[in-house]
């Protein structure tokens, strides 16, 4: 019994001393975590052109420094960003659940897409091109909604892999809250 | 002439069923251990996310456990798949194994939506469900079928000697020293 008590320590002892010189190495840091409150600001819109008399009832103003507003991030107000074409949104549930319905014109991406030569890489260096070219782009991520870390995970990964943090923004509801508010949905093979 | 004198008498080592069934269960656990650690330590901070969202770690300590968790399964993966000292890895392999599934079965009941990170990216997003589940409990199985039968015949511990003639389950047989 003793020999078995020796050689389990011996491996932990190996195996903290090698967990220990590789993360002195590589860094013990977490990744940064975005601001979940902060709500996208509305485009600027054309002069003379009425803005949706639903989407002012309903939904709360948003500020120009992307602040939380008191109504919060609602769909309403995620169908009028929609109409700019500097929003972008990303779908950061599985695969599945993107296939089998998801917010028009929302593009796929898992954390792990990033950072690795995956099937997503020409989505993700068509992200980095436009977070580029158009300093207004506003990338707004959601997931199932509720206690649901899949936006929050995505957000943390683009904002290490370059993405500016005001330029992301997590729609809290998620797909749940757009069906609820009898919004229109897509289905079947995604964008890109 | 043996290369160690407990090895000349084995105790149910040699048996080709047994020692195919212990292998398996060795390999089985063990690469599942390599493939996962060799995954996460390919982005650690993938991992850290993953360990966060359980919510069972204090945030502080998350980054250490990205980096010894990954690191303490290719130590016993690699214990585990060469056979030496293989029923002190395959306690590691319960302990681990029993672990995670033990937060894979929580997450499941809360119904919290969150990446297993078994695998770090390898397979995309890895949901907690009873596939996640099912499959631990083999890892489970596999692993304390080595702490239990001992590495078998095609391992470390037989051609060295280290285990196998001392099985804890069998007394050590007339004429056999136990190690």
């Amino acid at each position: 019994m003793k020999q078995y008590v020796t050689r389990l320590l011996v491996i932990a002892a190996v195996a903290l001393v090698a967990a220990l010189v590789d993360g002195s190495v590589r860094g013990l840091k977490m990744p940064p975590k975005p601001d979940e409150t902060r709500v996208p600001h509305l485009p600027p819109r054309p002069a003379g052109t009425p803005a949706p008399s639903d989407a002012a009832e309903t939904s709360a103003p948003a500020d120009s420094t992307g602040t939380a507003t008191e109504d919060g991030f609602t769909p309403q107000l995620l169908a009028e960003l929609m109409e700019s074409p500097s929003t972008i949104l990303i779908d950061a549930r599985s695969d599945a659940e993107h296939r089998q319905g998801r917010i028009p014109n929302s593009f796929h991406l898992e954390p792990s897409d990033l950072g690795r030569d995956s099937a997503k890489s020409s989505l993700v260096q068509f992200l980095i091109d436009t977070a580029a070219g158009d300093p207004n782009v506003q990338f707004i991520i959601y997931c199932g909604g509720g206690d649901c870390h899949a936006s929050r995970d995505l957000a943390s990964q683009m904002i290490r892999y370059g993405f500016r943090e005001d330029q992301i923004y997590m729609f809290e509801g998620g797909y749940p809250a757009w069906v609820e508010a009898g919004y229109e949905i897509q289905s079947g093979d995604p964008l890109f | 002439m043996p290369l160690h004198p407990s090895v000349s008498a084995p105790s149910g080592c040699a048996c080709p069923a047994k020692t195919i069934v212990l292998t398996t269960c060795r390999f089985l656990a063990g690469g599942a251990f390599l493939l996962a650690a060799t995954m996460k330590l390919q982005d650690p901070q993938l991992f850290m996310l993953s360990i966060d969202a359980f919510g069972l770690v204090p945030s502080a300590l998350v980054p250490f456990f990205a980096y010894a968790i990954p690191w303490t399964e290719i130590v016993a993966g690699l214990l585990l798949v060469y056979g030496f000292w293989s029923r002190a890895a395959g306690v590691v392999g319960v302990g681990l194994y029993g672990v995670f599934t033990a937060a894979l079965a929580w997450v499941y009941l809360s119904g919290a939506d969150v990446d297993c990170g078994c695998f770090g990216g390898l397979f995309g997003r890895g949901d907690v469900g009873p596939f996640s589940l099912v499959r631990n409990t083999i890892f489970i199985a596999c692993s304390a079928v080595v702490v239990l039968r001992g590495a078998g015949a095609a391992s470390l511990d037989h051609v060295l000697g280290v285990e196998c003639a001392h099985n804890p389950s069998s007394p050590p047989q007339a004429g056999q020293q136990a190690p």
